[in-house]
C-alpha cells in the first residue's frame, strides 16, 4: 500500500466521479484510485453482520429471500380514495 | 432557488418536525427560506408558534378567493411560512381535484417566489397526488424510521424513484434499528442520505413548546443533525439549481 503513491490519495481528485455512497466508502475510493471498478472486494465482516441481522428477525429474513428471488420492481399497493 | 419536497414513507415518521428543523437550520446558515404546508392536517404552523385558532392558508384562500401570498407569515427576516388553512373534507377534496386539473398552479407560484427565497420547503402529504406533485421539486426526500414496517414498505415500493431516503428517529442502542440500518446501507446505498436524524426527546418537546428544535434545544443531537441536513442541502443546490 505504501508503494502506491507518494502523495496522499485523499488529496487527489479521482479520475472517475464518485457516487455519494462511494465518497464515504474507503473501498470504493480504492477502486477509483486504482481504476479497477470491477474489483470484487469481499467485505467478509460486513457480509457476516448482514447474515446475523437476517437470522435475528424472521420478517427481515423472509423479505430478504423475496428480494433476492424477485429483484424487479413490484407495484405499490393501490391507494384508497 | 431550490424547491425541496419532504414526504413520509408512511404517516407519523416526523416529516413536519423535520421540515421545521431543516427550515430553521437553513435560515441559521444565512439562507432565505419559505416553508409551505401542503397537508390538510395543517400542522406545520404549530412548530412556529402560529395561533391555533387561525384558519387562513393558501388552500383556504383558494376557497375564499383571497390572495394566496397574503396568507404567509413572516417568522423572522428571511424566514416565512405559508399554512394550508383549515378546510373540511369536502373542501380538501375540491382542492385536490383543482390541483389535479391545474398542475401549472404551483409551478407558476414557485417561479414567482424565486427572487424572494433561496429555498422553498414543501411538507407533502402521502396520499394526495394532486397536492404532492406541486410544481415540481429539485430535491424529493422520502422520510422513514428504522422499523420493520418501513422495511416492508420500502421493499413494496416501485424500485425506480429519484427520491432520496432520510432516516429519522434512529436509536443506535436498539439492535433491530442497527440491523435495519445495516441492511438499508447495503441495499439502498444510492438513495440513502449520508446522515441520519437521531431519536431525541427534544424533538417532540420542541413541538409542545411551539418551536423548531433549533430554537428549543440548539445543542441537542437532533438539532445538530438538522444543521448537518441543511449543510447537505447546500451541497445539493449546486447540483440542482
Amino acid at each position: 500500500m505504501a508503494a502506491l503513491s507518494t502523495t496522499n490519495p485523499m488529496n487527489e481528485k479521482p479520475h472517475i466521479a464518485l457516487a455519494a455512497a462511494e465518497r464515504a466508502d474507503d473501498i470504493g475510493r480504492l477502486k477509483s484510485i486504482l481504476q479497477l471498478p470491477q474489483l470484487n472486494y469481499i467485505d467478509i465482516s460486513a457480509q457476516n453482520a448482514l447474515q446475523q441481522a437476517l437470522r435475528r428477525w424472521p420478517l427481515l429474513a423472509e423479505l430478504s429471500s423475496r428480494h433476492s428471488a424477485a429483484p424487479a420492481a413490484v407495484t405499490a399497493p393501490e391507494e384508497t380514495a | 432557488m431550490t424547491s425541496i419536497g419532504l414526504y413520509g414513507l408512511r404517516g407519523g415518521v416526523g416529516v413536519s418536525s423535520l421540515l421545521a428543523a431543516l427550515g430553521y437550520a437553513l435560515h441559521t446558515l444565512g439562507e432565505r427560506v419559505l416553508l409551505i404546508d401542503m397537508c390538510p392536517e395543517n400542522l406545520l404552523r404549530l412548530h412556529f408558534n402560529l395561533p391555533w385558532p387561525e384558519q387562513t392558508g393558501w388552500a383556504h384562500a383558494l376557497m375564499t378567493g383571497s390572495i394566496w401570498q397574503e396568507q404567509a407569515w413572516r417568522l423572522k427576516e428571511n424566514l416565512a411560512l405559508l399554512p394550508y388553512g383549515r378546510l373540511d373534507a369536502a373542501e380538501q377534496h375540491a382542492v385536490e381535484q383543482k390541483l389535479l386539473l391545474e398542475p401549472e398552479l404551483w409551478s407558476q407560484r414557485q417561479a414567482s417566489l424565486a427572487d424572494h427565497f433561496d429555498w422553498l420547503l414543501f411538507d407533502l402529504p402521502q396520499r394526495l397526488p394532486g397536492h404532492s406533485r406541486i410544481g415540481g421539486c429539485n430535491l424529493a426526500i422520502q422520510v422513514a424510521q428504522p422499523d420493520a414496517a418501513c422495511h416492508a414498505l420500502l421493499q413494496q415500493q416501485p424500485a425506480a424513484t429519484d427520491a432520496r431516503l432520510l432516516v429519522n428517529c434512529y436509536d443506535p442502542g436498539k439492535q433491530l434499528q442497527r440491523d435495519l440500518m445495516l441492511l438499508w446501507r447495503d441495499r439502498y446505498s444510492q438513495r440513502l442520505l449520508p446522515l441520519t436524524v437521531h431519536a431525541d426527546a427534544a424533538m417532540p418537546e420542541a413541538l409542545a413548546h411551539k418551536m423548531p428544535i433549533g430554537r428549543y434545544a440548539a445543542a441537542s443531537q437532533a438539532a445538530q443533525n438538522a444543521l448537518s441536513l441543511a449543510t447537505w442541502c447546500l451541497t445539493q443546490r449546486t447540483a440542482t439549481a
